[in-house]
């Protein structure tokens, strides 16, 4: 059932055991699998089925330190949540991201990769993903890995249906959870907002938060902070551990010989470093995206001069009426450390039209990130070099420690870390099942649980946690 | 649009041939510079370098 309003859905009479405050993949993800169980769960959308102004004000915020996106334009208010805008690139963090590594300050997740893997196959028949593969070394350093290209399946319109014709889910709309509240031990409601106004609350067994990664850590420390602890109990971590995934365009390359991997469809390559040489270097992990351009005829021999001898190439190409590019541009994602200080605090003078203060984010990229993305390149070159696959080519800024430049993608949109999960209060936010620490009813789903980053795109992790979740939560309410 | 017709004047198949032969030499020098074999192995061929913007190995700058 969907319901265009709060109390449209009081009038129905639905009476529902969880209530998930959100509708994006984390959400979609624990509903479905409660529902597979026959409990009766409410989902709140805070948004409608189109993008409105309106609807996206309540997002906007600030960011201090670093060079970042707009907080309204970065995440989006709609049945579906987030993937209604992603490009819908997926990969599983690797196994050593869950490890905890020396060189990386506060890594180590309190589950295994292995965890996760019995909610593969849900996640790729959620996601309509091909089966996952292994990484394939091309030197004891660097292994071509799977990026997959799925179809960005927004989950609003995909279960639109399920959800209509389905007694066990009510999802209601343009509602929000303006504040939870609770005596810091349980949850007992959420108090809403709805059209445009004040609607009461709503009452369930058990809680669970899955407004996305910055909205998380927003929804908990609002209502901790009204009800003096009753909500987050142990609030030292939340909040705080926020991650994002930096990602430029800090080289190119001349590539002789790519028998040892293949491009896709879209004529791209994904390299990452093995654990042996993250462990060596003390780096985090990074994604290499290498493009091949697919220039026909003379514009190929262009471009590849262009490695070589710029102004010619430039020269000729201008002649043609063209731009073109050395012969393969190399794009670097890779992983942010997770560090106390950054992190999302709430406005102390800003609030958004249902009186819930907006989001200070504070972010910054650190030396240990400066460090991944030059050795990182390095080892990437140093590979091309060793096995003669080809050479790869710095930019300026690079060479020279400039400041990241503005002009180029900055980062993922991946929003990471906030409510992170770990077995240590102080240090996190939930426990390995997701749960709040020390709360009973309490529960958080999406990427702001991530303890560490890794590279890939977060979609397909944090959508297994989810349906691991749903899952945990379904055993938890039968016995 | 043919992205060479605003390139030269010329006829458009000799334009075509002269660029195809400067492009093709130019592009060929400067693979071969790379990818040459040393004449003689050197111990220290196989590191890199840093030469201009360039990761490098040692024998490619011999």
């Amino acid at each position: 059932m969907i319901f265009s309003g709060i109390d449209a859905y009081r009038a129905s009479g639905f009476a529902a055991k969880v209530c998930v405050i959100g509708t994006g993949p984390a959400g979609m993800a624990i509903a479905l699998q409660l529902a597979q169980a026959h409990i009766p769960v409410v989902m709140l959308e805070a948004g409608t089925d189109e993008i409105t102004d309106e609807s996206q004000e309540f997002y906007q915020g600030k960011v201090e330190g670093d060079h970042y996106f707009d907080l309204d334009v970065t995440r989006i208010r709609l049945l579906g949540g987030c993937s209604n805008h992603w490009a819908g690139w997926c990969r599983v963090l690797d196994a050593h991201d869950f490890e905890q590594r020396d060189w990386i300050p506060n890594s180590g997740w309190p589950i295994r990769r292995a965890d996760l893997a019995p909610y593969f196959e849900l996640t790729r028949a959620m996601l309509d993903l091909v089966p996952f593969r292994r990484n394939v070394p091309i030197s004891e350093d660097i292994d071509w890995v799977q990026l997959i290209k799925s179809p960005a399946v927004h989950v609003g319109e995909k279960y639109r249906a399920d959800l209509e014709s389905s007694n066990t889910i009510a999802v209601v709309m343009n509602t929000m959870a303006r504040e939870l509240t609770g005596d810091g031990k349980r949850i007992s409601g959420a108090n809403l907002w709805s059209q445009g106004k004040g609607a009461g609350s709503i009452s369930a067994d058990h809680f669970i938060v899955c407004t996305g990664g910055l909205e998380n850590s927003r929804l908990l420390l609002w209502s901790n902070q009204q009800s003096n602890g009753g909500v987050v109990p142990h609030a030292a971590a939340l909040g705080k551990y926020w991650m994002e995934h930096p990602q430029f365009e800090p080289a190119d390359a001349i590539l002789f010989d790519t028998s040892a991997f293949e491009f896709d469809e879209t004529n791209e390559a994904f390299f990452s470093p093995t654990p042996a040489a993250m462990q060596r270097l003390g780096i985090g992990n990074f994604g290499a995206r290498v493009i091949q351009q697919p220039y026909p005829g003379v514009k190929a021999l262009v471009a590849d001069l262009a490695c070589v001898a710029p102004d010619t190439s430039e020269w000729i190409a201008s002649g043609m009426g063209a731009h073109l590019r050395c012969a393969a541009q190399i794009y670097l994602g890779w992983e942010q450390s997770p560090v106390e200080s950054n992190h999302i605090t709430l406005s102390p003078d800003e609030t958004d039209a249902a009186g819930v203060p907006r989001i200070v984010l504070h972010w910054k990229k650190g030396p240990l990130e400066r460090k991944t993305m030059v050795e990182g390149l390095r080892l990437f070159g140093e590979t091309l070099a060793a096995k003669n696959l080809g050479r790869l080519r710095f930019e300026e800024w690079v060479l020279a420690n400039e400041n990241y430049p503005d002009n180029q993608e900055i980062a993922g949109h991946h929003h990471m870390g906030g409510t992170r999960m770990g077995t240590d209060p102080l240090k996190s936010v939930v426990d390995a099942n997701c749960r709040v620490h020390g709360m009973q009813n309490l529960w958080v789903g999406g990427s702001s649980v991530f303890a560490t980053s890794g590279q890939c795109n977060p979609t397909t992790t944090l959508t297994a946690l989810a349906l691991r979740l749903g899952d945990h939560l379904a055993r938890t309410i039968a016995a | 649009m043919d992205d060479m017709a605003q390139f030269s004047v010329q006829p458009k198949s000799a334009a075509l041939s002269r660029r195809r032969f400067l492009g093709a030499f130019l592009t060929l020098a400067a693979f071969l510079r790379l990818t040459r074999p040393a004449a003689a192995k050197q111990p220290d061929d196989d590191e890199t370098v840093i030469s201009g913007r360039w990761l490098l190995k040692r024998s490619d700058l011999r």
